[in-house]
C-alpha cells in the first residue's frame, strides 16, 4: 500500500518538475518573459512615467512605481498555461488594494492590459476608501490644485 | 446501483460544461466588445476597408449578434462590389462572406424565423459549438 501511494507521489512530483523545465526552456527560447510580454510591460510603463522593471526572473517579472506617498507593484508570474498579473498598491491614505487576473499565456496583451484598466475603474469606484477621491479625479468641476 | 453513479457523474459532467459555458461566454463577450472599440477606432482612419468590416462582422457574429453581423457582412461584399482593394482574392472573400450570412441566418440546423439578436443568450454559444452550422471567422486577433 505504502509502495503505491510514495510512487504516486513520485510521480505526480515528477511530473510538476518536468513540466517546470519544459515550461522554462521555452520561456528562454522565447527569450526571456519580458520578451514574451513586452507589449503588456510597455503599456504598464507607458501609463506611468514613475514606473520601471525592478526584478526580472526566468518566470516572473516585477513592477513598479514609487512616489513616496504611495507605491505601486505589479507582478506577471507566467505558469504553465496561464500568466497571473498580480496588482498591488500601498499609499499612506488609502492603504493597501490588491487585484489579480489569471489568463491563458498566450491572451492579447492589449486585451490584459484593457481589462486590468476597466476592473481597476470600477474597484476604485467601488471601494469605500477609494469613492471619493476617484470620483472627485472624474468631476470636471472639482479643482484638485486648491 | 452501478448504472445510476454512472448517470450521476454524466448530469454532473453536463452541469460542469454548461456552468463553463456560461462563464466562458460572459469572458468572451468582454473581450469583443474590446475588439469591438478597436475596429471601430480602425474604421474612423479607413471607413471604406472591406475586410475591416468583415472584421467587424466577425465580432459581431461571434457575439452573436446576428443582426449586426449580416449588416456588416452586407456592407463588406457592398464595398467589395464597389472596387475597395483587398490584400486577398475577393472571390474568395466574397464566398466566405456569403457563407457566413447563410450562417448568421440560421447558425443552428433548426434555426427559424428572422436574423436575431442572441448576444445575451450562453446557452446559444453552447449549442453553436456543438451543433452550429459551418462558418468562418475573419482574424479578429490580427487587428
Amino acid at each position: 500500500m505504502w509502495y503505491a501511494i510514495s510512487s504516486f507521489i513520485v510521480l505526480v512530483l515528477g511530473w510538476f518538475f518536468y513540466d517546470r523545465y519544459r515550461m522554462g526552456r521555452l520561456i528562454r527560447t522565447r527569450g526571456g518573459i519580458s520578451v514574451i510580454y513586452e507589449k503588456l510591460i510597455s503599456l504598464i510603463l507607458e501609463g506611468d512615467p514613475n514606473c520601471r522593471i525592478i526584478k526580472e526572473t526566468l518566470y516572473s517579472v516585477y513592477l513598479s512605481a514609487n512616489t513616496g506617498n504611495s507605491m505601486m507593484l505589479v507582478e506577471i508570474l507566467m505558469a504553465f498555461n496561464k500568466v497571473t498579473i498580480t496588482h498591488r498598491t500601498e499609499s499612506i491614505i488609502f492603504g493597501k488594494h490588491k487585484l489579480r487576473w489569471e489568463f491563458s499565456a498566450n491572451e492579447d496583451q492589449e486585451f490584459i492590459f484593457h481589462k486590468m484598466n476597466s476592473d481597476l475603474e470600477t474597484y476604485l469606484k467601488n471601494d469605500s476608501r477609494t469613492r471619493l477621491f476617484f470620483n472627485a479625479m472624474n468631476d470636471p468641476d472639482t479643482d484638485l490644485n486648491v | 446501483m452501478f448504472f445510476v453513479y454512472i448517470l450521476i457523474a454524466l448530469l454532473l459532467g453536463f452541469l460542469y460544461s454548461l456552468l463553463k459555458a456560461r462563464h466562458n461566454f460572459k469572458q468572451l463577450k468582454e473581450k469583443m466588445n474590446f475588439y469591438l472599440l478597436k475596429i471601430d477606432k480602425e474604421l474612423e482612419t479607413d471607413p471604406n476597408d472591406p475586410f475591416t468590416f468583415c472584421i467587424r462582422a466577425t465580432i459581431f457574429q461571434i457575439m452573436q449578434n446576428f443582426s449586426k453581423a449580416k449588416e456588416a457582412y452586407i456592407q463588406a461584399l457592398m464595398l467589395i462590389d464597389a472596387g475597395y482593394p483587398l490584400i486577398d482574392d475577393p472571390q474568395k472573400i466574397k464566398s466566405i462572406i456569403r457563407r457566413n450570412i447563410k450562417y448568421v441566418e440560421k447558425p443552428l440546423p433548426w434555426s427559424k424565423g428572422p436574423v436575431k439578436d442572441l448576444s445575451n443568450s450562453w446557452f446559444t454559444r453552447f449549442l453553436i459549438i456543438r451543433f452550429g452550422n459551418q462558418r468562418t471567422n475573419f482574424p479578429v486577433t490580427k487587428l
